[in-house]
């Protein structure tokens, strides 16, 4: 094992509110099972499953949905590839020069700087224009109920009212920003899976957050014990992991930047993972929720354990610290106390 | 029966409990079971809901074992005490010292509102063993330095003032971190363990945490990197798991100690049923000596949930709120 050299340690502030740590070590993550991909494209495990350890990473250039000045196109030229990724590729260096300012007293305060960001510099495999694969158009299809609700959240989002810490969002508040697995928040997009034979761990840097999802076949607990990450089975389709969620808590009452990851007890979700070689897990979820959906919806997120492939900071994860840093939250409500008094 | 077979019959008895008792179970043939790769499989989940308290009480003084008769008068005296879901919830060591000294009525320790009741807290297992602390040979933890008297003393002035914000507060009424190791029972103290040839995870349910545990001799991080969980590495010595764990953040609080603490902990499954744990606390700025404790885990068909805290944290509310009422009756009869 190559010995770990500390390189730097960045401290990330969600915009405004949330104090978070990420400390990162410059030698690529080794994985377990990796020695010999001669022979196999994809490692297994030593009790016959497929291997889908390590730290992953599904940060990318490539939107979730499709920009609408993209409006029937599925792909990107090689070009226009380039172009974009040259582009994201000047922006940090530009913004990694230019003199930071100190903000006035009053306006519009800015949230980071692009120094805690690590946003990823490059579009997925196949130049896609969307994550978004079905349905074609590359857009969630919202119901008129979902459209208004992600509306009103969006809408409120960032803007209050705060009369009380529940009026910020959930990722706000330190709790979740919610499933499936989505390079949305533009840092912190790590994933470190780990498997044993019946279960398989899913730890998210972001919030520092797990799942133990079992693969034993052991059935679904009873649908009103509601969980925030809901309750996940998996199970194994020839080199797939699939894992079904549901029985999600309902939170509707509470915030959620995306609206469509919210805990509910409508939501059913399904992720695909397969391992394609040995440094690209091919991510595939399906979100089904006849309220919020006309239709069930899919996109696939290729995750690479090639942190520098996608112009992300490589390593591997520590504790994420959210909640016990969080000023952001208290000045946001001094902030909206001091307004109700001289608005 | 006449006197002298029942002396003899418990007699047998009490020689039989302690062979089988999990104590000693490790001195026995039993080897554990081997996971595909190889190694000692200590996965599934345990649960620490022993009765024996972490300190053994100072009147028991170098007594390691209760007798049978000592034990069963004890656990009568607790199923009276607790037997109501509407009683006190009596956390960690308090079910068996409450009993031993017989009290009359049990509260819990905050004596203004009260606490949890009864109903949110487990059925406790009892053995013969008077203390989880295994060394020193008392049972109780060593001396604790000058240096960490003065913060335990300034620590509870601090929780005698009104609160001024929620930093004010301890770690865990907070929600951040419920520390690790965790030696206390009866409330959520379920443990998930699972193993690949190159990590070992250890989930808590209590605050739903989670140390991924590297085996693959990889040195600990650099002295810089400070975590509430530390830094843990793990390896084998034969059947047995260790984990070491230092650069705790000087913000942790594992029993009064932070960021000098080194812990070593070995996993060791004696039975099917039972995951002896022994842990190791090593802080010279702390206590005087290390101090050791050996806790039986045992196997459990339950599954572990989502531990909802931060969310439903309207008991911080509640403080901060208080607080500030007892502030303003104050100035009020100024």
């Amino acid at each position: 094992m190559t010995q770990l050299e500390p390189s730097r340690c960045k401290q990330l502030v969600r915009p405004i509110i949330v104090i978070g740590l990420l400390c990162l070590l410059d030698t690529p993550f080794l994985l377990a099972q990796t020695n010999n991909p001669e022979t196999s494209t994809v490692p297994q495990t030593s009790w016959g499953a497929p291997d889908l350890q390590g730290v992953w990473t599904n940060a990318t250039l490539t939107p979730l949905e499709r920009a609408s000045s993209m409006e029937g196109r599925d792909v990107l030229t090689a070009e226009e590839v380039a172009n974009l990724e040259q582009a994201a590729d000047d922006r940090n260096e530009r913004l990694l020069n230019e003199a930071a300012q100190r903000t006035d007293v009053g306006g519009n305060i800015g949230a980071y700087n692009n120094f805690w960001m690590d946003q990823g510099t490059r579009a997925v495999a196949g130049r896609r224009t969307a994550l978004i694969v079905d349905p074609p158009n590359g857009q969630i299809p919202w119901t008129q109920t979902g459209r208004a609700r992600f509306e009103s959240d969006s809408a409120r989002y960032g803007v209050g009212p705060y009369n009380s810490w529940v009026d910020a969002d959930t990722g706000e508040r330190c709790l979740t920003d919610g499933l499936p697995l989505l390079p949305l928040q533009g840092y912190n997009m790590n994933y470190h899976i780990l498997q044993s034979d019946g279960w398989v761990a899913i730890l998210n840097e972001m919030f520092h957050e797990y799942r133990m999802i079992p693969t034993d076949g052991r059935t679904h607990v009873p649908s009103h014990v509601g969980q925030w990450l809901g309750d996940a089975r998996g199970s194994w389709e020839g080199n797939t992991l699939v894992v079904e969620t549901k029985s999600f808590a309902d939170k509707t009452l509470d915030l959620w930047r995306w609206t469509w990851r919210g805990a509910r007890p409508a939501l059913h979700l399904v992720e695909r993972f397969t391992r394609i070689d040995t440094e690209t897990l091919n991510y595939e979820f399906t979100m089904t929720d006849a309220d919020m959906f006309t239709q069930p919806w899919s996109a696939q997120v290729p995750m690479t354990t090639n942190q520098e492939s996608r112009g992300v900071t490589a390593g591997p994860m520590y504790e994420y610290a959210c909640h016990e840093g969080n000023y952001g939250l208290l000045n946001m409500l001094r902030g909206a106390r001091s307004e109700d008094i001289a608005p | 029966m006449s006197k002298q077979t029942l002396i003899a019959v418990t007699t047998f008895l009490t020689v039989l409990l302690f062979i089988l008792s999990p104590v000693t179970a490790q001195e026995s043939s039993w080897t554990a079971p081997r996971t595909a790769f190889g190694q000692p499989d200590l996965q599934g989940t345990w649960a620490n809901n022993n009765a024996t308290p972490l300190q053994r009480p100072e009147i028991l003084g170098d007594r390691a074992h209760l007798t049978d008769e000592e034990l069963s008068a004890i656990q009568s005296k607790a199923a009276e005490l607790f037997s109501l879901d509407a009683d006190d919830a009596a956390f960690g060591d308090s079910v068996f010292t409450a009993a031993l000294a017989e009290v009359q009525n049990f509260t819990s320790s905050d004596r203004a509102t009260g606490n949890y009741n009864q109903f949110w807290m487990v059925e406790r297992d009892w053995d013969n063993r008077t203390s989880l602390i295994t060394s020193p040979k008392n049972g109780r933890m060593p001396d604790r330095t000058q240096a960490a008297k003065m913060r335990a003393a300034a620590a509870s002035e601090k929780r005698q003032r009104h609160a001024v914000w929620t930093d004010d507060r301890s770690l865990g009424e907070r929600c951040l971190s419920f520390g690790a190791p965790r030696l206390g029972a009866g409330y959520n103290n379920y443990y998930q363990v699972l193993q690949t040839p190159n990590y070992v995870v250890i989930q808590v349910e209590m605050g739903h945490d989670s140390r991924i545990i590297p085996l693959d001799g990889r040195p600990h991080v650099d002295d810089n990197i400070r975590q509430w969980l530390g830094n843990s590495r793990g390896y084998w010595d034969g059947d047995t798991l260790v984990v070491e764990t230092k650069n705790y953040s000087p913000y942790a609080n594992v029993m009064g100690a932070a960021e000098n603490l080194h812990v070593t902990e070995r996993f060791t499954r004696t039975s099917e049923d039972i995951l002896q744990y022994e842990v190791t606390l090593k802080d010279p700025t702390t206590w005087n000596e290390p101090w050791t404790a050996m806790i039986p885990l045992r196997s459990s068909p339950d599954a572990l949930f989502e531990y909802a805290c931060h969310e439903g944290n309207i008991g911080m509310e509640g403080i901060l709120a208080g607080a500030r009422h007892q502030e303003a009756e104050e100035a009020g009869n100024q």
